[in-house]
């Protein structure tokens, strides 16, 4: 589903993001992407959703070269994948249903489907009765299922995720973490960026580690513990 | 959940687009309902600055119906000389009568001359005394439409001139050929002006647009980053920019019959003195029409450049 093919990534200016970096998310796989601040974590993320471009190497998502996409073509590559961002990114001036019927009103969706949808997808982070509420009224948490649901109601094919559960306590991250398990389950591609290691040490996924750049693997739970 | 992803049909995706398209129609205006201040001084201004444009063109459109009006009195007055006999001066009739310029001829007669110069002067006791009548005949030419301009005028009064027994020939187009004239000279002056004026509506325009996409930055940002093509995020901001140049072309139009029926009653105030209608011209249906076409095509012209720019400016990071 994702596929890292020797991608390097300097900025100008400083010293290089990612060092040859390679790997493979396959379809339905789930992942964590772990590593200390700037060991290059939200930058990789950012070229999974051409935020950025690689200096060097091929990025694949879901069978494209994404390297040098142009840039009319961004916006098809980000319909194909739900991203949920550490800070949100709500639009804190719109009602929940209207923040996770974005993504659907974008890419055209009668207006049945649309209410239909939303419903489920905000149904399922269990946050269904504030579908009239705005974001700002509700808590931390709340807002961060707030964007897991405007990410799943498309129902992509992969899920990113930068540190969903930064500001959050470990009960709460805990849950969100079992509701990526559930999307996973149904065959979703999901990786997610996160340095709450002992969090992740309870769940038994691949574990990709960052280090100044560089990129290694590690096996589940069992190693880890 | 499943994962496949249902494609949306192309005929509700195209139905939907109409949909969206009114949709954000009325919540741009809605936009502009939410922040008074700002867009209703933008409107103003454009109003203002369209309605001079209108004003500009309205006093071209009323002086150049008033110089066709003046041109079509146009009259050669023909003096001839005194010692002209009855024979003489039929002769002359019926020759003048026959040529192409002249659609009609009347006669004053000396003495008719004189007793409208009496009545008119208040002179009658004065008149008495002269020994014989001091006025000529005078014939006065009517010219055929053709012939009504100052430079055909021009050339009949010389030709008529050197005839014998003609004194004097008059024409009073001296001052018209004048005004038509600066008339032009204005005009130009004014179409100079309309140019910077159409310029300082791209200006502001864009502008305000430019300030409207830096305060919603964020949500532009978001919306970038969920998939929204540059069109879905441009067409809110087009939509300002349309009903920017309809409600300023309505304005534009009120402020130009304003100043219409202002001037009209200060004309009429003249008017009277010169014991003269004074009706002045406003836009018809089709000029108000190009009106409003102009203003909705110089507000969205600006608006494109200002939100394509600056769109593909703001990039999530």
């Amino acid at each position: 589903m994702i596929r890292f093919e020797q991608v390097s990534k300097v900025y100008p200016g400083s010293k290089q993001a990612l060092q040859k970096v390679s790997f493979h998310l396959e379809q339905g796989q789930m992942a964590f992407l772990t590593g200390h601040s700037g060991a290059g974590k939200s930058t990789l993320l950012k070229l999974i959703t051409a935020m950025e471009r690689p200096s060097a190497g091929q990025v694949w998502v879901a069978g494209q070269d994404i390297s040098r996409l142009p840039r009319t073509k961004v916006p098809a590559l980000r319909r194909q994948m739900g991203v949920i961002f550490q800070d949100h990114k709500l639009l804190m001036d719109r009602s929940v249903f209207d923040n996770v019927a974005l993504p659907l009103v974008i890419e055209g969706y009668a207006m049945s489907d649309i209410r239909r949808r939303v419903s489920a997808a905000l149904d399922k982070v269990g946050l269904l009765e504030k579908a009239t509420a705005l974001p700002i009224a509700l808590s931390g948490g709340e807002q961060q299922r707030v964007g897991i649901a405007r990410a799943v109601v498309n129902k992509p094919a992969i899920l990113i995720a930068d540190e969903p559960t930064g500001n959050l306590d470990p009960m709460l991250s805990l849950e969100i973490f079992k509701l990526f398990e559930e999307f996973n389950r149904v065959g979703v591609a999901v990786l997610i960026a996160s340095h709450d290691l002992s969090l992740i040490a309870k769940l038994h996924h691949q574990r990709f580690v960052l280090n100044q750049g560089l990129l290694s693997c590690e096996q589940g739970a069992a190693d880890a513990d | 959940m499943q994962t496949n992803r249902a494609k949306v049909a192309w005929p509700v995706r195209f139905a939907m687009y109409w949909v969206r398209h009114v949709q954000q129609c009325i919540s741009s205006l809605g936009e502009l309902w939410r922040t008074p201040g700002s867009s209703l001084l933008t409107m103003a201004v454009l109003g203002v600055c369209l309605s001079l444009p209108a004003s500009f063109y309205l006093a071209m459109k009323n002086l150049s119906s008033l110089t066709a009006y003046w041109q079509s009195e146009t009259q050669l007055t023909v003096y001839l000389s005194q010692n002209i006999d009855q024979l003489q001066l039929q002769a002359m009739q019926k020759q003048l009568e026959l040529r192409d310029e002249v659609a009609s001829l009347s006669h004053i007669s000396k003495e008719q001359g004189l007793a409208e110069f009496e009545q008119s002067s208040g002179f009658d006791d004065v008149l008495a005394l002269l020994p014989y009548n001091p006025l000529p005949d005078v014939l006065v030419l009517q010219l055929n439409e053709a012939y009504r301009n100052a430079e055909a005028a021009k050339r009949l009064q010389q030709e008529l001139r050197g005839m014998d027994q003609i004194e004097r020939v008059s024409l009073d187009v001296e001052w018209l050929s004048r005004l038509n004239s600066l008339s032009n000279m204005a005009s130009q002056m004014a179409s100079l002006l309309v140019l910077l004026l159409l310029a300082a509506v791209v200006l502001i325009v864009s502008n305000t647009l430019r300030l409207g996409i830096l305060s919603r930055r964020s949500e532009i940002e978001v919306m970038k980053l969920v998939g929204a093509t540059d069109g879905f995020i441009r067409r809110p901001f087009l939509y300002i920019g349309f009903w920017y140049g309809v409600i300023g072309g309505l304005l534009a139009w009120v402020l130009c019959n304003v100043l219409l029926l202002w001037s009209e009653f200060a004309l009429q105030q003249l008017g009277i003195l010169y014991q003269y209608q004074v009706q002045l011209l406003g836009l018809d249906i089709n000029e108000f029409v190009g009106l409003m076409v102009m203003a909705c095509g110089m507000s969205l012209l600006a608006s494109w450049f200002s939100v394509q720019r600056h769109i593909k400016e703001i990039e999530p990071s």
